[in-house]
């Protein structure tokens, strides 16, 4: 793929940077004691306060307070009913808000939808497009609607963007014979043929097969160098692999929102899994007599027996929980791990916990 | 934004009529692109041209060659054409809003810098400017070019324009009734069901109603039927009502659709 021209994309860093201005902000912030340069780096490009929706009586979107920083790959996460799609049609002024309101790039998302939707690129959960026109032809109506130019012109811009999504070799053909990999491209392409500051995208990867998501996360890694890209998925391994920033919504509301580091570090503690043989009783006891244990649970594995320990201090755990298990009891040790947490782990937590409460 | 490169240039402004000049040439290349204006074009010379050129083939009293012989012909043209191009622009312009709102063509579209004004407007622009073309004048030229084969005087071009032209205020109202049925719905039936019904029943609800509405009559769309075969055929109009209400109707009709529109969620 050919994508040079992305590289034309520049951080608001690099730009403070040079003009000097970040230096004499870092100073004045070392005065106030305030990270002033993080905060200048993590602008925010969408923010709501107390978004909602309400359709016949049921709430959609309930006070959604979202801040998506700039530059950033914002997985916005949910399982299916959420909110999700709503929160972003709200966002394009699809949707009208029943409350709150919010800004993207500072314009008001209800009352200034155009100059919004000028610096947006949106590829829907279902794309749809004219069925009479070929992939050319589409690239080229939607530029038209940011750029306008000699033809030659939009037509190098249009020719680029096929060539990015490699869809150059069927460009001209009608679009009603093109599979799900070949359209969702095509979503992406005319989403961001105009390089907009925002892409918003919801599903990209949904319904596709392994080879189809690969290709569109990897267009998604390529475009974020001049992009912020907000994205709604239930692929949670996606979000893992791309997203630096995530949010969960669950019934319309928002449970989480935190870079993924945070949300994956701060969220269980750490965790030991034993698979025990045998009576394991003694062991149990003493181990779960500990300060540094935090909860142990146990669940029957036909004749084995899973232990899992959730520790607050790792370094004595890893120098006792192994010993007390074995010297304790006639139980056999047939499998010791420390269980590294991803994100489906934090996100059904954070669902599950959120079911609980209701 | 990224700066385009070259001489491509940002389009600014955030207008009420943001994106129309785009969408109004895609609309218009709908009817290119999928030679719909041939179809069109020849079944609607079949429609009215084959049909008003009957007499002329096989008619007795139309005696060829004899200047100011065939009166009849030029009326039967102009009637013809009022009654069924009312009904060729209902079926033509049924889809165009509620095809878009239901495949998610709408949301689209509008997920662009196009205000819903400009939607809806480059529809109406587009679809009256091509039916007017093809179901209108084009016909009225073809229509002289047969008399002319068939040696007969033709429609002096005064009246063929203005007998033209009313036909194409009729044509207006249909489609802007059709658009503002389309903003409010959201399946084909009453899209197409209401105007026909019209149609179908306009004296019916023409004699029901002037026992409440005394004028209802003379606004009707079937007036403007008979002014336009009045003025083809170089007679007097009665009145000008018709074709001021008939103007008004449809400017009103596009206002409502434009404020449903505005409301309408994707």
């Amino acid at each position: 793929m050919d994508i040079g021209w992305l590289k034309e994309g520049k951080s608001i860093k690099k730009d403070l940077n040079s003009s000097g201005i970040l230096q004499s902000m870092e100073h004045l912030a070392t005065l106030k004691s305030i990270n002033t340069s993080d905060s200048l780096v993590k602008e925010d490009v969408i923010t709501t306060r107390d978004l909602g929706k309400n359709f016949n009586g049921t709430q959609a979107v309930k006070s959604l307070n979202l801040h998506v920083p700039k530059n950033s790959i914002f997985g916005f996460l949910g399982p299916n009913g959420a909110g999700k799609t709503t929160t972003i049609k709200l966002l394009l002024g699809l949707v009208k808000p029943t409350s709150g309101g919010g800004t993207i790039f500072g314009h008001d998302i209800a009352g200034d939808s155009i100059a919004v939707r000028r610096r947006i690129g949106y590829l829907a959960q279902v794309p749809s497009y004219y069925k009479h026109m070929s992939a050319r032809e589409i690239l080229r109506f939607k530029l038209r609607f940011y750029y306008k130019g000699f033809k030659s012109e939009i037509e190098e811009r249009v020719q680029e963007t096929l060539e990015l999504v490699e869809l150059e070799d069927k460009a001209d053909r009608p679009i009603k014979g093109f599979s799900g990999g070949e359209r969702q491209r095509l979503g992406i392409a005319q989403a961001q043929i105009h390089r907009p500051d925002l892409l918003i995208l919801d599903e990209p990867a949904a319904n596709l097969d392994p080879m189809g998501r690969r290709d569109v996360l990897s267009i998604m890694e390529h475009l974020r160098s001049y992009s912020t890209i907000f994205y709604s998925t239930h692929i949670l391994d996606d979000v893992q692999r791309v997203s630096d920033t995530v949010a969960i919504m669950h019934h319309g509301e928002l449970l989480a929102q935190a870079p993924i580091e945070e949300m994956l570090a701060g969220s269980t503690g750490v965790v030991y899994q034993m698979t025990v043989k045998g009576k394991y009783s003694e062991a149990y006891n003493q181990i779960s007599g500990k300060d540094w244990v935090s909860s142990i649970s146990v669940t029957p594995l036909g004749s084995r027996t899973l232990i899992q320990i959730n520790v607050n201090d790792e370094r004595l755990a890893e120098e006792e929980l192994l010993r007390l298990a074995v010297n304790h009891g006639k139980a056999t040790v047939t499998e010791f791990i420390k269980k590294s947490y991803d994100l489906e782990d934090v996100f059904i937590k954070i669902v599950e916990g959120d079911n609980g409460g209701r | 934004m990224v700066e385009g490169k070259g001489s491509l240039l940002p389009v600014t402004g955030t207008s009420w009529l943001s994106g129309i000049r785009n969408m109004f040439s895609k609309e218009s290349g709908k009817w290119l692109s999928t030679h719909r204006w041939l179809v069109q074009s020849m079944l609607w010379a079949v429609l009215i041209n084959g049909i008003a050129s009957l007499p002329l083939l096989f008619g007795s009293s139309v005696q060829i060659g004899a200047e100011g012989a065939t009166p009849e012909v030029p009326e039967l043209f102009f009637t013809l054409m009022g009654s069924m191009t009312g009904f060729g622009v209902i079926i033509l312009s049924q889809s165009t809003v509620v095809e878009e709102k239901n495949s998610g063509t709408a949301e689209w579209v509008l997920s662009s810098p196009l205000s819903r004004e400009s939607f809806l407007l480059s529809k109406l622009l587009s679809n009256t400017l091509w039916m007017f073309g093809i179901l209108i004048l084009l016909q009225g030229f073809i229509f002289e070019g047969i008399l002319t084969i068939f040696g007969v005087s033709i429609v002096p071009p005064l009246n063929l324009l203005k007998g033209l032209t009313l036909n194409g205020v009729n044509i207006f109202f249909w489609i802007s009734l059709s658009l503002m049925l389309g903003s409010h719905f959201s399946s084909r039936g009453p899209v197409i069901g209401i105007p026909i019904l019209i149609l179908l029943f306009e004296d019916i609800i023409s004699e029901f109603g002037k026992i409440y509405v005394p004028w209802l009559p003379i606004i009707m769309p079937k007036r403007m039927v008979e002014l336009a075969t009045l003025a083809g055929t170089g007679s007097s109009l009665y009145s000008i009502v018709p074709i001021v209400t008939s103007l008004m109707f449809s400017c009103l009709f596009t206002v409502i659709a434009i404020w449903r529109f505005r409301r309408e969620e994707f």
